[in-house]
């Protein structure tokens, strides 16, 4: 069976110090999969691994069952994943448009940048006002979609979120969720790895998940509000 | 008359910081080094132009193409090679090592240039002719640098602005890690900023000595010019410095002709203590 | 209380023995006045090292204004006494006092307006290229580029010794009193804790509730001091007061060559630096600019390898009691 993301047995880190230990996960087309855990879990890692940020030391990780670990980070985005960071990183002396060009920087995502400006245009309105304005006097929630439209431009099979309803009200939080549900419904082979500390935020989007704590998975399968994933957090880790 | 034409040499020397420090706030902004070799980059490019026409008899055009030959290996071993110390650390301490890296090349190729070729002036000839409209007189070689400067710093700009690689190179000096998350390959465009950063500033040199002779050890001169330019348009905003560039060389020409090069250079140098005190990202502001 | 009580009987010896090094020294060459000339020489520009590498080494004020600043002292104090209106004691002291405040002046807007190193050493520089351009221009004051000479100044007890030794003690004594106190200050103090703090994470050594700030304008303050002591001796040892001998290349680059070498934020390097350097100095002294080509190729390949300088380097590979 071929997955879209498939990350075998990996070990990661920061130089000498070692974050991830043996850590193994898929995620499937068309699947949103939620990766939860405590602060310093290193969820931001495994994220950063996957995208060719950090170089893995040991495991292999597959996308469309190409090994792509090792490979540099342009590669990685050109292969088709992109990841959405919850500092956001956009260029903030830039307009908004010339940040959403630029999400479409790598060779493929050039070939489609008009349609997929089209969409995120469509998916996020918002955006298409204040395209002239610099991207660094928006708001906190208008910069989450931004990043989020830039992400979309560089035409991803595969999309990597770290935190994204981090810091924005409940109001922005649920459109940002509502504009991803509608995001995997126009792109069916879309497949999400949501990263997130509560259960809260992703039992309505994901069905399934992992936990990871010290590195580690500790955890994998459904994430709902009855399920034993809560029981899990509720009695390993204390949160809700 | 004496004003109009103060203007035009203000506006001419404007313009030649602006080459000289756009080069540096481009390396300073993408690759968080202050080259401090910079000048001896032009001056580079002049001497071997001047030694290859003057004392070996080739053509001109074949000496100006192989001095900015000259240069771009320059700048790409400065990249590639010296820096690998510096690139192996990040923030603070690469700006620093960075800058002390670059002083050392500065200093090797300024002993080096003027022990081995003391002589090595450059003058570049333009046919001569005059240009008079109204009571405007223009020589030449005023016009000829002045088109010249500017067609660079146009095309500097359109390239920045509108194309892929200028784009890239802009997002590169606002955010690394954004610049990563998008697929731009960092170490691609920082060779790149190198190159084009030698480009122009040997180009610059040729321009200068269109007007005025260029001499092996002019290269510690051009680049704290050129840092003080840079300073004075945001020492990470190429738009701002290019536009300082221009503003400086004017005021700096009329001043001169005021109180003298000395007390003109100290009042241009307090100006800069000011501006790194009171407005550090560069008197026109935080931009691009 | 003590901060480090591991090594305390090597260090002692190794300062003592410094103390008595420099004491026995000048009459081992008794009848080389010359090499005694490089000697106190090479102890000015030990001061100099020393005052960049507090405020470079230890709070990371990047401070391209030695020579400048060291300048200015022996400016001021040649001027006064050229012009009669004062003794050299006098001078001197009028000297520090001055050089401190602007030093102080430079430390506390650098901190308070948050400039990055870069920004300091760009202010810094400024500062050293008014003083070199001021110094040319004003010439009625200053002699211009030949500068002015100073004689016959008197320094009562030491007036019997030939010249250069009486400099090469002045100049030794404040060099010993300086690293004592350094010493004393690194090692035995809560300061010197701070500075330790600061050499390794200046922000978390804010968050401990060092007052960073202070600490830093303070070493501004005593560095520039010191500076602007040194700098007004040093004129009178020179007997010519002239711009080239404080410019950037004169003094700043060897300084930043020395610390460099030595080892950064640590006290004896400055002297293994300096002796190195004087005498790479001395051999070069034929080579007229291709010095510079040299000391550019040597300061790439310090940085390049050993970039904590060969005090670190025997630190950890030798004796890690050196400090």
């Amino acid at each position: 069976m071929r997955n879209l993301l498939k990350v075998e047995n990996l070990d990661a880190g920061y130089g000498p110090v070692q974050i991830l230990w043996d850590v193994s996960l898929y995620v499937d087309y068309g699947e949103i999969v939620a990766l939860l855990g405590p602060n310093g879990a290193g969820k931001t890692t495994l994220l950063k691994t996957i995208v060719g940020i950090i170089k893995p030391k040991k495991g292999t990780i597959l996308l469309d069952n190409i090994p792509i670990n090792g490979q540099p980070c342009e590669k990685i985005v050109d292969l088709g994943i992109t990841l959405v960071l919850a500092e956001k990183e956009l260029f903030p002396l830039l307009t908004v448009e010339e940040n959403l060009l630029l999400g479409a920087f790598n060779k493929r995502a050039r070939k489609r940048i008009e349609e997929n400006l089209e969409l995120v245009y469509t998916i996020f309105p918002k955006l298409k006002e204040r395209a002239k304005q610099k991207a660094g006097s928006m708001s906190g929630g208008e910069q989450q979609m931004l990043a989020i439209g830039r992400a979309l431009m560089s035409d991803p099979k595969l999309l990597l979120f770290d935190e994204p309803s981090a810091g924005l009200a409940p109001l922005y939080a649920k459109i940002l969720y509502n504009s991803l549900r509608n995001l995997m419904e126009m792109k069916e082979s879309l497949g999400i790895l949501i990263v997130e500390q509560r259960v809260m935020h992703v039992e309505q989007l994901c069905e399934r998940g992992y936990i990871m704590t010290n590195g580690r998975i500790v955890y994998q399968g459904e994430i709902t509000a009855s399920s034993q994933a809560l029981e899990f957090f509720r009695k390993y880790l204390g949160v809700r | 008359m004496d004003i109009i034409s103060l203007i035009f040499d203000g506006v001419i020397l404007g313009l030649i910081f602006s080459l000289i420090a756009s080069g540096l706030t481009l390396i300073y902004g993408l690759g968080n080094v202050l080259n401090l070799a910079h000048g001896e980059l032009l001056v580079l490019s002049t001497v071997t132009t001047a030694v290859l026409s003057q004392l070996l008899g080739l053509p001109l055009i074949l000496a100006l193409l192989l001095g900015v030959i000259v240069t771009l290996l320059a700048s790409a071993f400065l990249d590639k090679i010296l820096l690998i110390p510096a690139y192996r650390l990040v923030g603070e301490d690469r700006i620093i090592l960075g800058l002390y890296m670059t002083l050392a090349l500065a200093y090797s190729l300024h002993g080096g240039l003027i022990t081995a070729f003391p002589n090595a002036y450059l003058t570049i000839n333009v046919p001569f002719f005059v240009i008079e409209i109204a009571w405007i007189t223009l020589r030449s070689s005023q016009l000829i640098a002045a088109l010249a400067s500017f067609a660079i710093l146009v095309s500097l700009y359109l390239f920045l602005k509108r194309t892929w690689h200028g784009m890239a190179i802009r997002s590169l000096t606002q955010n690394e890690i954004g610049a990563m998350l998008v697929g731009i390959p960092i170490k691609k465009y920082r060779l790149m900023v190198f190159i084009i950063g030698g480009l122009i500033v040997s180009l610059a040199g040729f321009i200068r000595s269109v007007v005025a002779t260029v001499g092996p050890e002019s290269g510690v001169e051009f680049t704290i010019l050129g840092l003080l330019v840079c300073v004075i348009g945001g020492v990470r905003s190429i738009s701002g410095t290019i536009f300082a560039g221009i503003l400086t060389g004017l005021v700096y020409t009329f001043l001169i002709a005021m109180i003298g090069t000395y007390l003109a250079y100290v009042m241009l140098l307090v100006f800069v203590m000011i501006t790194v005190l009171v407005r550090p990202q560069g008197i026109l502001g935080e931009r691009w | 209380m003590v901060i480090e009580e591991k090594y305390i009987k090597e260090r002692s010896y190794v300062l003592m023995a410094l103390a008595i090094l420099y004491l026995v020294l000048p009459l081992v060459f008794i009848d080389m006045p010359y090499v005694i000339f490089i000697l106190t020489q090479m102890n000015f520009y030990l001061l100099f090292a020393f005052a960049f590498n507090f405020l470079f080494g230890l709070t990371n004020q990047l401070f391209l204004s030695v020579g400048a600043f060291a300048g200015i002292g022996a400016y001021i104090t040649g001027i006064l006494l050229r012009e009669g209106m004062s003794g050299p004691v006098e001078a001197v002291i009028l000297s520090t006092l001055l050089v401190a405040g602007i030093g102080y002046l430079v430390s506390t807007l650098s901190v308070k307006r948050r400039l990055v190193v870069i920004f300091t050493g760009v202010f810094t520089l400024a500062i050293t290229l008014v003083f070199t351009n001021l110094t040319i221009a004003l010439v009625t004051i200053t002699g211009g580029e030949t500068g002015f000479r100073i004689r016959g100044v008197n320094l009562w007890i030491l007036d019997w010794l030939p010249h250069n030794i009486k400099y090469y003690y002045l100049s030794s004594a404040i060099l010993l009193v300086v690293t004592i106190l350094a010493y004393y200050i690194l090692f035995y103090t809560k300061m010197g804790y701070a500075y330790q703090c600061i050499l390794a994470d200046e922000l978390t050594a804010e968050l401990i509730g060092i007052y960073v700030q202070r600490v830093k304008t303070l070493t501004g303050l005593f560095a520039s001091a010191l500076l602007g002591l040194s700098g007004s001796i040093y004129g009178l040892f020179s007997q010519l007061i002239a711009p080239s001998y404080f410019a950037f290349a004169s003094v700043d680059l060897p300084v930043q060559l020395i610390v460099i070498l030595g080892g950064r934020g640590t006290l004896l390097g400055p002297y293994i630096g300096a002796a190195v350097i004087t005498v790479v100095n001395e051999l070069l002294r034929l080579l007229g600019p291709l010095t510079l080509v040299i000391y550019g190729v040597t300061l790439i390949f310090l940085l390049a390898f050993f970039r904590n300088g060969i005090i670190e380097f025997l630190k950890r590979n030798l004796a890690p009691w050196l400090f």
